[in-house]
């Protein structure tokens, strides 16, 4: 059975704008370890769809379509169970870690506050602490304990945020942009570390990096403009990109030419009739302007939002 | 601010006179026996001064701790909940701010003659209520921040949160606040004094000044009656703000830290 399995999820968010429509009738399966990567640039989604899941959105979003994990609609849950559920089966890995700790707490302190929270008892927290410290890579995990958020580097705040959330041995890690604004040496070892932690577990990666996805996951999501256009094993994506956009992202890469795609997202307010990406796209068709394209079976369980697969 | 407490504390044992014994005849002037000499009753104003302290010391700190501690959790609880907890809270709190404070408590003293501990009370009560205000605007900005939102993300519970999160971040507030709150009460419970509403057993600067005022200490020039309690005033407020600031670096670790590198810098 898939561990946790996303049916037609839409998320809104009324504003006076009109209604943001974040995330529009995605379909996702993770299966018990596997390692999903999901792409896409800002304001595609992505991030709004890992915190549905959690469900800690603000409350006036409003979440249509099914969440299940393990067979039970998290939609559903009171916040009891959730509360219950995040952590220990689902744990988020936040974004901007060096502002996801308590820059009031040294990093001991939340370290050994989380693993009573998660049952430890104080002893075993003690004794656990520094266990799982090094397990993040800590050479000397007692100075590390000893420091305050703001007196620890960006990577070193990556790994700490990563430790907390390793605290309650969840089954599925959702890391946020876990690479994002580290140096390329950092963000190597974060993709490596990642890779070694989720050795038993599922990861939801999420992402605009193409290169560490490709590195760390086995699947690959592109999101567009709040829906999948795109979904296939990573070698099927990186070797036979379908959609345009995909496409679009591979030249981009500074591997293969830097070519920046034209133009912007549409605003998540208006969006165009038809396909989403078609006043961007080089390859676009009559067809492309008037009709919405749905996700098209390609065959080996690859996927594709494109009027060029019909 | 360590003096006054001392004083405060030891003050039956430093004061040469019971205030209340006419030790001396009527409006001494300073001098061996008396050291700020008499009032037109002939007691000993340096004992009044010492012993004054303790009435004063009390009424500012109580009022000051009910309103901090009161105004705290208030805020938390409704700024962290949100929702109907919220509702119930910031409601009740605006009703009961429209009540105006010096004049209920006036009215109170003249009509109950109510004690120290009561007209305390009553005002923490109402003095929460900003406080509560000021700690739910604060929570309501750290709720929406990053570290919080990660603690959820880990399942941590509501109360962890609170406790862990929450309240340390705003303790700093809460603590100037309670500082500044001391620092308020006492002058109103002077100021209340000094009309003549305090409790007349109990000695305090308030009740001194009113003596002055009503014994014709102003009218003589007697300064040795009423630069004292004044003084004193002055000086216990300053001290608290002195406290203040010293106590800053303490409270947030960000400064504390930013305050080690300035001094190795030098």
């Amino acid at each position: 059975m898939e561990l946790i399995e996303i049916k037609s999820l839409k998320v809104t968010f009324p504003t006076e704008a009109g209604l943001v429509r974040s995330v529009d009738c995605v379909d996702l399966q993770l299966g018990a370890r596997e390692k999903l990567g999901l792409i896409g640039e800002t304001g595609s989604g992505k991030s709004v769809l890992a915190h549905a899941t959690l469900r800690l959105l603000q409350p006036d979003a409003l979440c249509e379509g099914e969440i299940l994990y393990q067979g039970r609609n998290l939609l559903d849950c009171t916040p009891t169970e959730l509360r219950r559920l995040r952590g220990r089966e689902l744990a988020l890995i936040p974004q901007n870690p060096s502002r996801a700790l308590n820059p009031l707490q040294t990093v001991g302190k939340q370290l050994f506050e989380t693993l009573r929270q998660a049952g430890y008892s104080k002893k075993e927290a003690v004794a656990k602490m520094p266990e799982l410290l090094r397990s993040v890579g800590a050479i000397d995990p007692d100075s590390w304990a000893k420091a305050y958020p703001h007196e620890c580097s960006g990577g070193m705040c990556e790994r700490i945020v990563i430790a907390l959330s390793l605290a309650f041995s969840p089954s599925l890690l959702l890391a946020d942009e876990p690479t994002k604004g580290l140096d390329s040496l950092n963000r190597a070892r974060i993709i490596t570390l990642l890779g070694e932690v989720t050795e038993n577990r599922a990861l939801l990666f999420i992402t605009h990096d193409l290169e560490a996805a490709a590195l760390l996951c086995t699947r690959l999501a592109l999101m567009y403009a709040g829906e999948l256009v795109e979904l296939g094993d990573k070698a099927a994506v990186f070797e036979n990109p379908l959609h345009p956009y995909t496409r679009g992202l591979l030249f981009a890469l500074p591997a293969r030419g830097m070519q920046p795609i034209p133009g912007r997202s549409p605003p998540l307010t208006a969006l165009p009739d038809g396909c989403r990406f078609h006043s961007r796209c080089p390859e676009a068709i009559a067809r492309c302007r008037s009709q919405h394209p749905p996700l098209f079976d390609t065959g080996n369980g690859h996927f594709c939002r494109c009027w060029l697969y019909v | 601010m360590l003096l006054y407490l001392l004083v405060a504390l030891l003050a039956s044992w430093l004061a040469p006179y019971d205030p209340l014994e006419i030790s001396g005849s009527p409006c001494e002037s300073p001098g061996p026996d008396h050291l700020f000499g008499t009032n037109d009753f002939g007691q000993d104003l340096f004992s009044m001064l010492l012993l004054g302290s303790r009435a004063t010391l009390l009424f500012g700190f109580l009022g000051a701790c009910i309103s901090a501690g009161l105004g705290t959790g208030l805020g938390v609880f409704s700024g962290f909940l949100g929702g109907r907890t919220d509702r119930v809270i910031s409601g009740t709190l605006d009703v009961l701010m429209t009540i105006p404070q010096l004049p209920l408590l006036l009215v109170l003293s003249i009509y109950l003659r109510p004690g120290l501990y009561l007209l305390c009370g009553v005002m923490g009560l109402l003095g929460s209520l900003t406080q509560a205000r000021i700690i739910r605007a604060k929570v309501l900005s750290l709720s929406t921040e990053n570290f919080v939102y990660a603690a959820k993300g880990l399942g941590l519970s509501d109360f962890h949160i609170m406790f862990r999160y929450i309240l340390p971040s705003v303790f700093p507030l809460t603590f100037v606040k309670f500082l500044f709150g001391a620092q308020h009460y006492m002058l109103l419970g002077v100021g209340l004094s000094f009309l003549g509403l305090g409790d007349p057993e109990i000695v305090d600067w308030g009740q001194m000044l009113h003596q002055v005022y009503s014994g014709g200490g102003f009218a003589l020039g007697l300064w040795n009656w009423f630069l004292p309690p004044c003084f004193a005033m002055v000086g216990l407020s300053f001290s608290l703000s002195l406290l203040g600031y010293s106590l800053e670096p303490w409270l947030s670790p960000q400064l504390r830290h930013e305050k080690q590198a300035f001094f190795e810098c030098d």
